[in-house]
């Protein structure tokens, strides 16, 4: 069983944050860990579409409810929902197929269609509850009640990360409703395992930054030399204090954080990206830059041996009314990105172990709501690419008209033990005793997929 | 006319014929029903799990069988009742197939086909005939020995240790040092020697206070040469205002204390920072830790203490904040669940902080390893449901509060209540009396109500046909219906928005004066009519022509309210001829138009447009009173409207003349006592007083009204501002019944409110009538509760020594870690009561011990032996916490204000704390820490980085890690920064060389004096960088603050700074 130390008490301190190969490696808590079992995946890229896009407008293709438009849903409406709705109502978007997987793809992702056979499509995605704050805590942490630690936080705290020069575990531009720092919380694991949020919703993309790690008031040199001062005087401190774990380890952490001053703003500047790279991410067009800085960041702290980073598409997507406008227009914001961030990857022999994931924490009602849809947890259409996942399928689907999963439903728990197993990890295995009790990220639930890995 | 009994009798007899088949049909029938359409596809795709097979291979799911007929009607273990025969919406097995909640759907992997499902739905239906047999085995349960579990060392009552014999009896300086210096013996390790009079004050200082010792009381203490020189010490920090601040923040910890509640819709717990004061008022008065128990749980209900001042009542409901400050999911569409869950976070903490017990593992199954029953859980959780602490659960939900009132101002209150309530009675008479005449008026014209609300009831049906029949052929023939966005017009000076007034369906508006024509092709000829659908908040009418003929002079001239969409209605603009061909259509408006929608064009009915016509005298809001009416006696064959019902049932129905003559001669025909007389006098019948009657009051009359209701304002405003807190109070008091799995929907058992049965403390009974709070308090204080008494004394060691005598704080089940010395930890618990459960007393007892006063010197062999320094051979060094951090660098940068705080969130009650575009809080006080908001789901990024921790969760002994945000915090924060900038350029302008500017600086920084070498050090240090920085700084005098002022940042961020010895 992967566990660690239990209570986290400060005598696991960050004895040798000494660089990579470190020979204290194991009382590191972000070393690199082995995982269980071959990892086909050692990275994942969250593009995370807040809001809740509408499946039966993007990936779901439903023509019976072209049929049906106008009359009322055969079956029965869940018992809980958020809204009253209407009658059904045909998507305001053509779907046409795509590549050698003839998957129908909606109007509104041109880009994304073309690389569908790359995709690996789940249809059946369902949540447990109809409101964002828990939907959003469910799709990022397992429970949609109770603060848990978050998908990223159980990857770097299951396998450590690669590159201790960087966070192993980056949210770009997150969103501060709806939880805000719930979907990066390590929560009660050790906070080594806190995401690290660099700008907010609201921020351009090109200005995030890690907290604390601009300094307008010393140059390099003076700081340096602050440093070399300041190691000589723990050092000493030391020497009257041996064999103390959290006091060397302190004095190595700020020469880690000197290193992370510089080694963070050179994987963020994308000065260096050849123009096709930025155009391949939509840089040259106002509409998709600051998604695609997004994206073209990620692939860079990715490459650059990041654990799990995310992106958000910030609360958007929740078409109440208006869905046409909004879905037309949301989609153009991020096609050309994620298709770009995709190819790119693909081009680098990256996309073999890297996980791409695209998905919002419901779907939506293939009732009306106006001329918009509300809040549907029963059915969700996600995508996956890369990191062991199979190209080109769609997997399980929902009912004629796209309100449930039916067929082969994968609920969120799935997902994340698919997610921890392509990552060499047994999601039953993975826990932290807090307490009184061993929890997973999966809590008592979560099968593994195994028809979606190649 | 038809009568209403038939009707009636052919209802029932419909009725009747729907189950008439089953009760006639041969019983084998119905068997093979459940042959060929149930059984099969039970075993396809239940019996895996839900099977005697099942039960054999260990795979049986939900202690559930499908595979016998006493399974499947709800007599197994698993507590659900899968079939009721007859009500397939009461069958969770009929509910969990037809994928209705989402938390239990079956089968969990695929949905069965839609004709499955509905032959399951038939066969409940018809009495869910079973042939199956066999019977189950009662199911084991699991249930723990509770007699040999209550023999756990924890439940046990802590008993009087003897002090164990120890050979260096020259040691222990407290009775507790002999526990431990026994077991030192015992292991062959000797204490550390105790530390020096510099360390000893620092570590007490900042245990105590969470603030560093000035250099006058350490120079003082090193200058006290008697022996209670540090008793004194202790006294003075005891007495001052920032123990509280210190302490009460660890309580704090394990409170899960915040200023928002953190989940989804996060708004602003404005009020919670009166529970925070209470409580660091609670440490600085040395509250008996009973009392300070039972406040929380209880303070509401207890007895009020003699002449108790208001404050010190408020200060017991304040308390009960406590229950009310968690993390909540205020937005949850299912609020029965909203509501289990509030409770259910309740008990969590009150089980961990309290009594070190993991209470909330039993909402959905027995406890696996502690003896907590679910009945306990829920016979805790019935104490919670009688306990108000919402007001609802609604999304987003409202948490109870209180008004912290007096005397005076709830007098105050009373008197403005009754002159309120008096003006409010006043109005409603005088609406009453003024719409006198209006109402009869309305009476008068009885008849052509009711016709005016079948005409618009008809028309609104006649579009939605036509909207329905258009739509069945888009493209292609036109079938006489024409439906036209009307933002699409064919020329003219209209404007057109798809936003705001606009949003998602696009308008057309104007600015002014506006001219809009219409093409429109028609394939027929014949008469026509125009509906039109608008938004209007005020009249616009227009001039309608077609084919330059003026059809009506007051088009578009209704009112709906409000410009937006969700208010537009439609309205039947005219009727009129056209041709075959283009014909065209136009709208001549001397304003700007109303926001029109849509336009419809139809075949017309020859009769409606003169009858509305000479309806439109009448007041609108009487007939959406009529309309409303005729909906609510759809059903009603009793009512004398019944007569007319054909026109309510089939609202398309034409009504023609003979209709309308109709009507008015019953309306002018009937008398007193008649049912038709008596619905028009009906005060709560379609001509009731309209809400908006003012409106058609006279204006002599509308001003009055308006006098009296600025009357009514100016005493409203006379409320005394009364400030609020978040408490509970009790509510309606129940009983819960055991959620299965931990869900409301399948009930078991119910369970009388009581408390855990660990103990054998039995405690009160609970009285039918209260929540049973008070009773379940004194309960948890009762002087020999092995758990309250234990866990608190454990706790209050681990805050001084960085660990516990049990190392997991919040659990001292039986998957926590048994303590280290069982005999000290009794010895602290007994007197803790013994003290009269005196927190600050327990303080002096454990300073004054050798054990607290020993160094923290490594020693090779005691940590080769117990490197975790289990049986403490030395004093534990550590890092400051988040708080001491910010509070130290603050206070010696020169900018500390000591002060007590109120809320310094600018927000206003209620009001979003972390929502995009609002207001971010921002931290910038230079208050202590303690008082900074908390902000869960957006924690102070300084707190964070520092180990305080996720507000969302107890935290009995903080994390306490070395990490990488930390560093960058000390090199690049504008709070470092700033500090080590006052220290430097105070202490440059009190002048000096170089020499003594370095022993300022230490001294203020590292509160003691460098020694020579390290001024020498320093020294070089600032030399070397004035050197430096001429290229970058050209001022000498700024250069200077410059290099000193790096000096500083480098002492801030040294570890000698950073950890106490």
């Amino acid at each position: 069983m992967l566990r660690r130390a239990g209570t986290g008490f400060g005598t696991m301190a960050l004895a040798a944050l000494l660089g990579e190969e470190s020979s204290a490696a194991s009382a590191n808590p972000l070393a690199v860990l082995q995982p269980e079992y071959a990892a086909k995946a050692k990275r994942i890229i969250f593009l995370f579409m807040h809001g809740g896009p509408s499946q039966v407008d993007t990936f779901d293709y439903k023509p019976a409810l072209k049929r049906d438009h106008g009359k009322p849903y055969p079956g029965k409406k869940p018992r809980i929902v958020s809204s009253s709705t209407g009658n059904l109502m045909a998507s305001p978007f053509d779907f046409r197929q795509h590549g050698q997987s003839g998957k129908y793809i909606s109007e509104i992702f041109p880009q994304i269609a073309r690389i569908t056979d790359d995709l690996c499509f789940i249809n059946s995605m369902y949540g447990s509850n109809s409101r964002h704050g828990a939907a959003l805590l469910e799709l990022h942490t397992g429970s949609d009640t109770f603060i848990r630690p978050s998908m990223g936080s159980w990857l770097t705290y299951g396998l450590g990360t690669e590159n201790q020069n960087l966070p192993g575990y980056i949210t770009i531009c997150p969103t501060q409703t709806h939880g805000g720092m719930n979907a990066w919380s390590s929560s009660f694991l050790p906070a080594y395992h806190h995401g690290t949020r660099i700008g907010l919703n609201g921020v351009p993309a090109g200005e995030a930054k890690i907290p604390f790690i601009e300094n307008k008031h010393l140059t390099i040199a003076e700081q340096r030399s602050q440093l070399d001062l300041l190691k000589e005087i723990n050092s000493e401190h030391l020497t009257e204090r041996i064999h103390d774990d959290a006091l060397e380890a302190r004095i190595a952490s700020f020469e880690l954080a000197f290193r992370m001053q510089r080694e963070a703003p050179m994987v963020q500047n994308l000065d260096n990206e050849s123009e096709a790279t930025k155009k391949l991410y939509g840089l040259d067009k106002p509409k998709t830059r600051d998604f695609g800085t997004q994206c073209l960041m990620a692939r860079r702290f990715a490459e650059s041996g990041v654990r799990f980073v995310q992106c958000s598409h910030s609360y958007k997507w929740d078409a109440h009314s208006g869905i046409k406008d909004n879905h037309r227009n949301n989609a153009a914001e991020v096609d050309q990105p994620i298709a770009g961030l995709i190819r790119d990857l693909k081009s680098r022999g990256l996309l073999e172990d890297t996980l791409v994931m695209w998905g919002g924490e419901f779907g939506r009602t293939p009732v009306s709501q106006g001329d918009g849809r509300d809040h549907n947890p029963h059915a969700i259409s996600f995508f996956l690419a890369g990191g062991g996942t199979k190209p080109g399928i769609t997997y399980g689907s929902t009912d004629d008209h796209g309100y449930y999963a039916t067929v082969n439903r994968v609920h969120f728990h799935d997902l994340h033990a698919t997610i921890l197993h392509l990552f060499g990890l047994e999601h039953t295995r993975l826990v932290y005793s807090y307490a009184g009790r061993d929890f997973r990220l999966t809590d008592i639930h979560g099968e593994v997929i195994h028809d979606i890995i190649a | 006319m038809s009568h209403p009994i038939p009707k009636a009798l052919c209802f029932l007899f419909a009725a009747g014929l729907l189950t008439a088949p089953g009760a006639f049909e041969a019983a084998e029938n119905r068997l093979d029903f459940f042959e060929k359409k149930i059984r099969p596809v039970l075993a396809d795709n239940c019996y895996m799990c839900h099977s005697a097979k099942a039960e054999k291979n260990g795979k049986l799911k939900g202690k559930l069988r499908l595979d016998i007929r006493e399974g499947i009607r709800g007599k197994g273990g698993s507590g659900l009742t899968p079939v009721i025969p007859g009500d397939p919406d009461k069958s969770n097995l009929y509910r969990a197939i037809s994928y209705l909640d989402s938390d239990l759907v079956m089968p969990p992997k695929t949905r069965l086909a839609k004709t499955v499902v509905a032959d399951f739905k038939q066969w409940i239906e018809m009495g869910a005939p079973d042939p199956r047999d066999g019977h189950l085995v009662k199911a084991e349960t699991k249930e723990i020995d509770s007699e040999e579990a209550l023999n756990f060392w924890s439940f046990r009552k802590p008993s009087e240790p003897r002090l164990p014999p120890v050979e260096n009896a020259a040691w222990p300086k407290e009775e507790l040092d002999f526990f431990i210096l026994s077991q030192l013996e015992k292991n062959g390790l000797r204490p550390t020697p105790p530390a020096d009079k510099r360390t000893l004050i620092r570590r007490a200082t900042y245990d105590l206070t969470g603030l560093p010792p000035t250099i006058v009381d350490i120079e003082a203490f090193l200058a006290d040469k008697s022996p209670d020189a540090f008793g004194r010490v202790v006294e003075r920090l005891l007495a001052s205002h920032q123990y509280g601040e210190k302490w009460g923040r660890h309580w704090l910890d394990v409170a899960r204390y915040a200023d928002s509640n953190g989940l989804d819709e996060n708004l602003a717990y404005i009020n919670a920072f009166r529970y925070r004061n209470y409580v660091i008022n609670s440490f600085n008065e040395d509250k008996p830790y009973n009392r300070f128990v039972q406040e929380q749980i209880a303070g509401d209900l207890l007895p009020a203490s003699k002449n108790e001042s208001d404050s010190e009542r408020h200060a017991r409901q304040i308390a009960t904040g406590f229950l009310s400050v968690g993390a909540k999911m205020l937005a949850e569409d299912d609020g029965r669940k909203m509501e289990m869950d509030i409770i259910d976070e309740q008990i969590d903490t009150i089980g961990q902080t309290f009594l070190g017990m993991t209470i909330g593992c039993a909402r959905c199954h027995d406890h696996k390893y502690d003896p907590l029953p679910m009945r306990d859980y829920y016979a805790l959780a019935g104490i919670f449901k009688s306990t108000k602490t919402m007001v609802n659960h609604k999304v987003v939900a409202e948490w109870h509060e209180i008004y912290l009132d007096s005397a005076e101002s709830r007098a105050r209150r009373d008197l403005v209540d009754k002159k309120v309530k008096k003006q409010k009675l006043a109005i409603e008479h005088y609406k009453a009396k003024a719409s006198k005449t209006i109402i009869a008026e309305a009476r008068n014209n009885g008849a052509e109500y009711l016709i005016a609300a079948l005409m618009e009831l008809r028309n609104n049906a006649r579009i939605q046909l036509a909207i329905k029949e258009h739509k069945q052929e888009p493209g292609g023939k036109t079938n006489g219906i024409l439906l036209i966005e009307a933002e699409d017009f064919t020329r003219g000076n209209g404007l057109k928005t798809f936003d705001g007034y606009g949003k998602g369906i696009g308008v057309l508006l104007s600015g002014g004066p506006t001219q809009v024509e219409f093409d429109l092709p028609v394939e027929e000829a014949g008469l026509y009519q125009l509906q039109m659908r608008y938004a209007a908040a005020e009249s616009r009418p227009s001039r309608l022509s077609v084919n330059g003929k003026l059809v009506n002079e007051q088009a578009g001239g209704g009112i709906t309210g409000t410009w937006y969409p969700d208010s537009q209605k439609w309205f039947l603009e005219g009727n009129f001829r056209l041709n075959v061909g283009v014909n065209t259509l136009r709208l001549d408006c001397p304003t700007p138009t109303p926001h029109i929608d849509k336009l419809l064009l139809m075949p017309a009915d020859q009769s409606d447009f003169a009858v509305t016509r000479q309806l439109d005298s009448l007041h609108d809001s009487f007939t959406q009173q009529w309309i409303a009416h005729l909906d609510q006696i759809k059903k009603e064959d009793k009512s004398p409207l019944y007569e007319w019902r054909s026109f309510i049932e089939d609202p398309t129905k034409p009504i023609d003349q003979m209709v309308i003559s109709h009507i008015r001669k019953r309306f002018a025909e009937t008398r007193e006592k008649e049912p038709l007389h008596s619905l028009l006098h009906d005060e709560n019948g379609p001509l009731k007083m309209p809400k908006d009657v003012e409106k058609l009051l006279a204006n002599k009359e509308q001003e009055k009204l308006k006098q009296l209701k600025a009357q009514l304002s100016d005493s409203e405003k006379k409320y005394p501002a009364v400030p609020k807190a978040m408490a509970v109070t009790d509510g309606n008091v129940e009983d819960l019944r055991i959620h299965l799995r931990g869900s409301y929907l399948n009930l078991g058992d119910t369970t009388p409110r009581g408390f855990p049965k660990i103990t054998a403390i039995d405690g009160d009974k609970i009285p039918d009538k209260n929540s049973g709070r008070v009773e379940f308090a004194r309960w948890l204080t009762h002087t020999e509760h092995p758990l309250t008494t234990r866990v608190m004394a454990n706790r209050i060691w681990l805050w001084h020594f960085g660990a516990g005598i049990v190392r997991t704080p919040d659990n001292f089940g039986k998957l926590g870690v048994r303590p280290t010395h069982p005999a000290l930890l009794d010895w602290l618990a007994l007197r803790l009561v013994e003290n009269n459960w005196s927190i600050k007393q327990m303080h002096r007892i454990i300073l004054n011990s050798a054990t607290y006063q020993m160094h923290t010197t490594y020693n090779a062999k005691a940590h080769e032996m117990d490197p975790e320094n289990r049986f403490w051979w030395r004093f534990n060094r550590r890092r400051l916490l988040a708080e001491e951090v910010r509070d130290s660098v603050i206070l010696i940068g020169g900018s500390m204000n000591l002060a007590m705080q109120d809320q310094l969130m600018p927000h206003k009650p209620r009001e979003y704390v972390t929502a995009t575009g609002f207001k971010n809080t921002n931290f910038n006080f230079e208050c202590r820490s303690v008082y900074l908001p908390v902000i869960r789901s957006a924690v102070f990024s300084v707190m964070q980085a520092f180990d305080s921790g996720d507000p969302a969760v107890i935290q009995g002994q903080r994390a306490s890690t070395v990490s990488t945000p930390q560093s960058l915090f000390m090199m690049n924060h504008k709070m470092v920064v700033a500090a080590s900038q006052q220290v430097a350029k105070r202490t440059l302008q009190a002048g000096g060389q170089p020499d003594t500017v370095t022993e300022q600086i230490y001294r203020q920084i590292l509160r003691r004096r460098p020694t020579e070498p390290e001024t020498e050090r320093a020294v070089a240090f600032t030399e070397k960088n004035m050197a430096k920085l001429e290229r970058t700084e050209s001022d000498p005098a700024r250069r200077r603050e410059k290099v000193w002022q790096n000096l500083a940042q480098v002492l801030f961020s040294s570890s000698e700074f950073m950890f106490v010895d």
